[in-house]
């Protein structure tokens, strides 16, 4: 997990009418984004610790690099696992509204079903052409097919988080190994490395066992077109690969402006910017 | 005489959460105690033989030592339950039953008997594998004679009738005052929450029933004379198996939403009670018997011959008409086999008549951030919350 921070700086907040936040505290990252007039204005994406401190954290790094201050933010909803502990938030809003909110947002009103890969949960996400969440099924409690079991894998593997995936893709073949249990499949994994079989072949393997884990739960759930694939380990390109072969559709191409990571939490800044409008309203 | 409604509904959470405690009470009070492991054991022939049942729950605290014993892949609530009888919690049951109803419990049972030292007080009653057939009856009735010879003995002297009758009575009352309790929960102006309910129903299945009736009839009476408070925000229906965690239904109650809990349709709530044992028939073994078979069928037993049909949805067709919830939380036991292949046939019936579902699943902990959000990811899918 990098962390970064990035403005845009052809807009003037100053000139704006409206200015909101959303922040995602996840598992594994912690994002804020702020939106002026319903723009994209700065991101910012730091490592979870404890969630009010990773809160100020995320939302203090973006506005480091901006003379905006917290107190010119006119609304800011908090979203993922540690929505709750935001503390300077106006609302909170689950992560599943969020993800459906921003991923419309972001590929447009043909979207139909969003499967969020994060660092600590997956979940599969219907929604409607506005981006209202329909249904959604959620990973059972296992960590296969999330972003924990890759980092772990990462360090067994002795590579970094953001290379694995482009290893495993780039390997002509692949070992089987399990896709129940990502403690088993590193066990596996182990005894084929001792064994002598090419690294890449075994991490293949496990991009592979974990994707299909994956594609289960999409599977149940049910993947209708337009389907795009959100969260840390939208960028694995192993995973992806593996995922898209599986369930036998291809995901809308990733957007190069916008980190997959992010969308959860450009969906709460677009609540924000709605619940601003009604508040004005009223 | 107590109080208010309140001090009643807190007297019976007390006695939730001191299982032990208050079983151990009933029998410095002279009483044998036996522990029954699934609601399928008819309770009424161990009450007319003058012993009291108690249910036996989880604990909800880590019990890796019962995978030595059980495999793996046996539900969380019967780990739980065998880990009890393991570390001895019970010791002090006089004896323990089960019937032939669901495999995993089963497992739990034989821990018990070959691992806790109840192997000389304990009874298994064979109950048939598919219960919606013409011989079922017969076949129960066999076994309760086999269980009511067992009893006999055990209490070292016969089982009248009126025995028999007494102890019919005394349970169908505590059935119709459950009914009568949860019938609050189908108005907006209900004087007790879902979550209260949960309590004075699971208190239910390890109280004596003369005392719990007692106190459960003052309750409806302080309930009826009293005020109603809105039941608020979207009306949530469970439907699953065994739970006895209440802090899950309590959760319902207390998310960042307004919610409420509105019906139970699992063993540890309305399967529990929902249905009476015919009190007008000779045969008190055959009353007993056609009693359990019209109950709300346990999904491990519910599969009509041919048919394939699940005589449960029926009743909780029935159960959203007349309680009408706006969503369904499908509750289950990590590793059960019944209720979620139930939940393949169930949802189609729920999306047909509009109600929107989730699945949750139990373990032996509370995953109370992960449940919360789908909980409230759930009640922002029914009320439209869009951007």
């Amino acid at each position: 997990m990098r962390e970064y921070v990035i403005i845009n700086l052809k807009i003037d907040w100053t000139k704006a009418k409206t200015v909101v936040a959303g922040v995602d505290i996840g598992a594994v990252s912690s994002k804020a984004i702020i939106l002026v007039d319903r723009q994209p204005y700065i991101f910012s994406q730091v490592r979870t610790r404890i969630p009010e401190e990773s809160a100020f954290r995320a939302i203090n790094a973006a506005l480091a690099k901006s003379d905006l201050k917290l107190e010119n933010i006119q609304y800011i909803v908090g979203t993922g696992c540690g929505r709750r502990r935001v503390p300077f938030a106006h609302k909170t809003i689950s992560e599943i509204a969020c993800g459906a909110a921003g991923a419309v947002h972001i590929w447009g009103p043909s979207v139909r079903t969003v499967l969020d890969v994060g660092g600590q949960s997956c979940k599969v996400i219907h929604c409607t052409e506005k981006g209202r969440a329909t249904a959604f099924l959620w990973n059972d409690k296992c960590a296969a097919g999330i972003g924990r079991s890759i980092e772990s894998f990462a360090d067994l593997v002795k590579k970094e988080v953001a290379e694995i995936g482009n290893i495993a893709l780039r390997s002509a073949k692949s070992q089987m190994l399990s896709d129940f249990c990502a403690v088993y499949a590193q066990s596996e994994a182990l005894d084929l490395i001792r064994s002598r079989v090419p690294l890449e072949e075994v991490i293949a393997g496990y991009h592979h066992a974990m994707a299909k884990r994956i594609s289960t739960l999409a599977a149940r759930a049910g993947v209708k077109k337009d389907f795009v694939i959100i969260g840390g380990l939208a960028k694995n390109p192993g995973i992806i690969g593996s995922l898209e072969s599986t369930l036998k559709i291809s995901r809308l191409a990733p957007k190069p402006e916008w980190d997959p990571a992010l969308v959860v939490a450009l969906g709460a800044a677009l609540f924000a910017d709605t619940f601003l409008h009604r508040n004005s309203c009223n | 005489m107590m109080k208010n409604s309140n001090s009643i509904i807190e007297h019976f959470h007390h006695i939730t959460e001191n299982i032990h405690e208050y079983a151990k009470s009933l029998q410095s009070k002279g009483h044998l105690v036996a522990g029954y492991m699934c609601t399928h054991v008819p309770e009424e022939i161990l009450y007319a033989a003058g012993i009291i049942p108690v249910r036996i729950l989880s604990s909800h605290v880590s019990q890796a030592m019962t995978r030595s014993y059980m495999h793996e892949t046996y539900c969380s609530f019967s780990h739980d339950c065998a880990y009890q009888g393991l570390t001895h919690n019970y010791d002090f049951l006089d004896l323990i039953v089960t019937s032939s109803s669901c495999i995993h419990m089963g497992e739990a049972f034989n821990v018990w008997v070959r691992f806790a030292g109840f192997q000389g007080k304990s009874f298994l009653i064979p109950y048939p594998h598919i219960i919606h057939t013409k011989p079922a009856v017969a076949f129960m009735v066999e076994s309760f004679a086999e269980f009511k010879q067992f009893l006999e003995k055990f209490v070292n002297k016969s089982i009248t009738d009126e025995d028999m009758e007494r102890a019919i009575k005394t349970y169908n009352h505590t059935r119709r005052l459950l009914k009568q309790l949860w019938e609050f929960l189908r108005h907006e102006d209900s004087p007790i929450t879902g979550s209260e309910v949960a309590t004075v129903t699971l208190a239910s299945q390890f109280m004596e029933k003369q005392e719990y009736n007692q106190l459960l009839e003052e309750l409806i009476q302080k309930l009826e004379s009293g005020p109603g408070h809105r039941l608020p925000g979207v009306r949530l229906m469970v439907s699953g198996g065994a739970c006895d965690d209440l802090r899950i239904f309590d959760l319902i109650e207390h998310l960042d939403y307004s919610a409420s809990l509105i019906f139970i349709d699992s063993c540890t709530a309305a399967r529990y009670f929902w249905f009476e044992v015919p009190e007008d028939r000779a045969d008190k073994l055959q009353a007993i018997a056609e009693g359990y078979i019209n109950r709300i069928p346990c999904p491990a037993k519910d599969n009509v011959p041919g048919s394939g049909e699940k005589k449960r949805f029926r009743f909780i067709h029935q159960f959203i008409e007349g309680f009408k919830p706006d969503g369904v939380v499908l509750l289950y036991q990590r590793f059960c086999s019944p209720q979620p292949m139930d939940i393949v046939a169930l949802k189609p019936i729920l999306d047909r008549l509009g109600i929107p579902s989730i699945e949750l699943e139990l373990d032996t902990t509370l995953p109370r951030t992960q449940f919360q959000t789908q909980l409230e990811a759930f009640v922002e899918i029914i009320t439209g919350v869009a951007p």
